[in-house]
């Protein structure tokens, strides 16, 4: 009986997810207009950025302030990669993921082992440093400016199917690590630390493990962002490339992994379609609508959205 | 050379006394509610702007700019405490959220109102005098004379007055100072006021100093953050002296490689201290624990 309401569950949501792919791999057969791929392709980049800030700071409880870190690492590793080595496009953005994945080795390693409010400052700290190095050296980084990238594929088009296949394989990969996979330690953390670690879970290797694949996730995706928009500057590096995961986390729902995919399209095509009126206000649209949520919706749309379902079942019933 | 190193010295404390008036707040408010506010350092450069305008837009005269912006700032000092820390001091994370998100505002104000300039402070002090063959700036000398007196008197007020003493027992135990008749919520606003206040104070000072953009307030809330690591968060003695110390640091480093790595340096002394003493280095020479 609870094997098959389970299996339901599980359906269920598998139905859910196809129906969503299927709903986005059919958009081009209704419209032509390259803006509304753009538009598509960069909610399908926050997507994967976003859910996996989530996996960190909506699962195990530390928040990173610095995730622009690794995104903007992520291009800027691309960058260099094509432009001295000569490494072929196709292979960067998996480069990009594995050496952020090591990175946030580095950064986690010390920060994670303490708890409190450790990770939060260094990921912030880190990511400043970062940019004002790159800033630092203008004849190599060629600073402020930026650097130009050779992109993955040409056309509108195929970027589009390619963000898309990378976002529902990212999805897939984050929600089942963070839903089934270590769902237990995951969730014994977020909810009760202590309670965490006298059960026996090591509260630090769950943490370190969804960091690192956290960072992962935001290398490879930053670095598909660098060759989709075929430049990076430091801006990819800065506090405001850190808030957008966490707006779009906490707008659809932290601890969710589905939430920051909701919240990610709904804010950028609202600031996309809406670009030439709101473009420079748009950060404090983020930071006041971030603040409403965590004041006044906690749980993000996402959780509203299954409130909501749940309230109509019980009404049927 | 004695006289570089002399000029380096002086201008590394001066840095250093700033950087203590900014850390010292930061390190109340985590020793008192065990949080940390990521908007300090954006209050740094609210407070200097506030004072930029004040004078240039509306014609205060100095020192009224400069009173009339540590009093803004104190005020948001408070409500940056109801509105964001105590309705939260259950959830460590979500204050860290909300203070960080209260920052960027800070930040989008600023640009919002003022654009993206750099702005220098209008409280010029001209001169400088010779002291053997050493040429010292007048202004350095005033603020570093200013700042340690501020932080001499912040000594005293939480040493000898009833509330220091009420701050003390506070960061201490809350339950029991609450018992012993302590009114933690007070405590807690006026804290958290007193710390903004003080950051107000450091971005003027500071602002004679060094110029000062939107975005400056992350820098000094990076250089606050890495001190308050350093000295051990919550301790004010460990505070001032690694303010002191990585002032003069800076000073020198600035001179002697670049000043472009002074973020650099600071944000590797806070990896370094979390690896081997996360504590801080204050309680090595305390015998610590």
């Amino acid at each position: 009986m609870i094997r098959a309401q389970v299996l339901g569950a599980i359906l269920k949501r598998l139905a859910t997810y196809i129906i969503f792919l299927v709903t986005l791999l059919l958009i081009p057969l209704f419209t032509d207009n390259i803006y509304v791929f753009h538009i598509l392709t960069l909610s399908n980049i926050y997507a994967i950025f976003s859910s996996s800030w989530d996996l960190i700071s909506g699962y195990t409880g530390q928040v990173s302030l610095g995730h622009a870190l690794f995104f903007g690492g992520g291009a800027y590793l691309s960058a260099f990669l094509t432009r001295w080595f000569n490494v072929p496009p196709f292979f960067c953005p998996l480069i990009a993921g594995v050496a952020m994945a090591a990175l946030s080795l580095v950064v986690g390693i010390p920060c994670l082992r303490l708890s409190g409010p450790y990770l939060a400052i260094v990921t912030l700290a880190f990511a400043e440093t970062m940019r004002s190095i790159i800033i630092a050296f203008p004849h190599v980084t060629r600073g402020d400016e930026g650097m130009p990238l050779v992109a993955l594929v040409r056309g509108a088009l195929p970027n589009y199917y390619i963000s898309l296949a990378l976002m529902f394989v990212s999805i897939a990969i984050i929600y089942f690590i963070a839903n089934y996979l270590f769902r237990i330690p995951f969730t014994a953390i977020r909810e009760n630390e202590t309670a965490a670690r006298a059960s026996g879970i090591d509260v630090t290797k769950y943490r370190l493990l969804a960091f690192v694949i956290s960072a992962f996730f935001s290398g490879l995706i930053g670095s598909f962002y660098a060759h989709y928009m075929m430049a990076v500057t430091p801006e990819a590096l800065s506090i405001d490339t850190s808030l957008m995961p966490l707006t779009m986390t906490i707008v659809g729902g932290m601890g969710t992994i589905t939430g920051p995919v909701i919240g990610a399209y709904i804010l950028v095509v609202i600031t996309e379609s809406l670009r030439v009126l709101i473009y420079r206000i748009r950060i404090i649209i983020y930071v006041i609508l971030t603040i409403i949520f965590v004041v006044l919706m906690p749980g993000g749309i996402a959780r509203a959205l299954r409130a909501l379902t749940r309230l109509r079942r019980v009404q049927r019933v | 050379m004695i006289g570089i190193a002399a000029q380096l010295t002086l201008y590394g404390l001066l840095l250093g006394s700033l950087y203590a008036l900014a850390a010292i707040g930061l390190t109340l408010i985590f020793g008192i509610m065990g949080v940390v506010n990521l908007s300090h350092g954006c209050l740094l450069a609210t407070a200097a702007f506030i004072t930029y305008s004040l004078h240039k837009w509306l014609g205060y005269n100095v020192a009224a700019a400069i009173l009339a912006s540590i009093i803004i700032l104190f005020i948001i000092g408070v409500i940056i405490e109801r509105g964001a820390v105590y309705p939260f001091r259950a959830a460590e994370m979500t204050v860290i959220i909300l203070t960080f998100l209260i920052g960027k505002a800070l930040e989008q104000a600023l640009y919002l109102i003022w654009g993206a300039i750099y702005i220098a402070s209008p409280m010029r002090i001209p001169g400088s005098f010779d002291i053997f063959g050493t040429i010292v700036p007048v202004y350095q000398v005033v603020i570093l004379a200013l700042s340690v007196a501020l932080i001499s008197a912040l000594w005293f007020l939480l040493q000898k007055t009833k509330f220091g003493r009420a701050v003390r027992a506070v960061a201490q135990d809350e339950e029991a100072a609450s018992i012993y008749g302590v009114n933690i919520s007070l405590v807690r606003i006026l804290t958290f006021a007193l710390a903004s206040a003080l950051a107000a104070i450091a971005g003027i000072l500071l602002n004679s100093v060094y110029m000062f953009h939107m975005t400056s307030g992350w820098e000094y809330l990076l250089i606050a953050l890495s001190i308050t690591i350093v000295g051990g968060l919550g301790d004010v003695r460990g505070a001032i002296a690694a303010s002191l110390v990585m002032g003069v640091a800076e000073s020198f480093i600035g001179y002697l490689i670049s000043p472009l790595w002074r973020t650099t340096v600071y944000f590797v002394l806070i990896i370094v201290i979390l690896v081997i003493k996360p504590s801080g280095l204050a309680g090595l020479f305390r015998g610590g624990r």
